[in-house]
């Protein structure tokens, strides 16, 4: 049994050709994996058509959702658990990585791990 | 893509059960994580530890992502005196917590036990391979933890000192 537990933001691949790849729609209930997009197709990534990121030819498209928990070792409970959604690409030493936080402030950063 | 719903865990016992770490993990002498039993604090210049904290990222509720880049950190700098220290273990090469296994005594205050690294304010990564959510349970390998106390720690002797909160991050995709 899975239950969908939907994010602030979902993804939407478009391909070259115009086709849209989205996370979700009547055909995927249940939300398509990331691995299922054809990374040589990917002309953009888009997160809830809000954020926008451009994948130059040749580049792998990125899409994580970098999930945080802070725990409280004394007492009981998660402090705080929040999501920063990203997207964007990766092409030998050269990345973009557009981080968008479930306020929708954005980070835009060549740096994987900036948040 | 339906997210997987995680838990952070803390697992003890000979023979290993997982239980929710988020209410709470107490460092102390005991195969416990609610325990209260109290780590002496030096009389003189050295370290001592607590017994290790055998935490894991588990998923709860199965989905159909894949978890990556686990990091760990703290919230905030400990008290002088405290630090936290953590290392990537396999969850089955897990060890329950015992005296047997917690890190030696050291001589010297703000020492770093063998094979640990010391947890900063940075997320540090400790297990970066990637594991399907389509199973509940221990999601990757254990960040093993223990806290050591040296004898500059000004705090008095109690059962409730402040130790940071704990940060646990990770990458789902």
């Amino acid at each position: 049994m899975i239950t969908i537990a939907k994010d602030a933001y979902t993804w939407c691949a478009k391909y070259h050709d115009g086709t849209q790849i989205p996370e979700y729609d009547e055909s995927r209930p249940n939300g398509r994996g990331f691995a299922e997009v054809s990374a040589s197709q990917v002309a953009t990534l888009e997160l809830s058509s809000a954020h926008k990121v451009a994948v130059p030819h040749g580049a792998t498209p990125v899409f994580f959702r970098r999930r945080r928990m802070e725990l409280n070792p004394s007492n009981d409970n998660v402090v705080s658990s929040t999501t920063t959604h990203c997207i964007g690409w990766k092409k030998g030493e050269n990345a973009c990585y557009l981080f968008v936080s479930e306020d929708g402030s954005t980070l835009l950063t060549n740096d994987a791990q900036a948040v | 893509m339906a997210a997987a719903v995680c838990q952070a865990q803390g697992g003890t016992g000979a023979s290993v059960t997982w239980a929710n770490a988020e209410g709470g993990c107490k460092f102390n002498l005991a195969d416990s994580l609610t325990s209260t039993t109290p780590i002496a604090i030096p009389t003189a210049t050295g370290t001592v530890f607590s017994w290790i904290k055998n935490l894991v990222l588990a998923v709860t509720t199965a989905g159909t992502t894949a978890i990556t880049n686990r990091r760990i950190s703290m919230a905030t700098s400990p008290a002088t005196g405290l630090k936290l220290h953590f290392k990537q273990v396999a969850v089955a090469s897990y060890a329950q917590a015992a005296t047997g296994n917690r890190p030696a005594s050291s001589g010297s205050n703000g020492a770093v036990p063998s094979t640990y690294t010391e947890m900063t304010t940075t997320p540090a990564l400790y297990d970066n391979t990637s594991v399907a959510t389509s199973s509940t349970g221990p999601n990757g390998d254990m960040a093993v933890c223990v806290l050591g106390v040296d004898f500059s720690y000004a705090g008095g002797p109690g059962s409730a000192q402040a130790v940071p909160n704990i940060v646990v991050t990770y990458d789902e995709q």
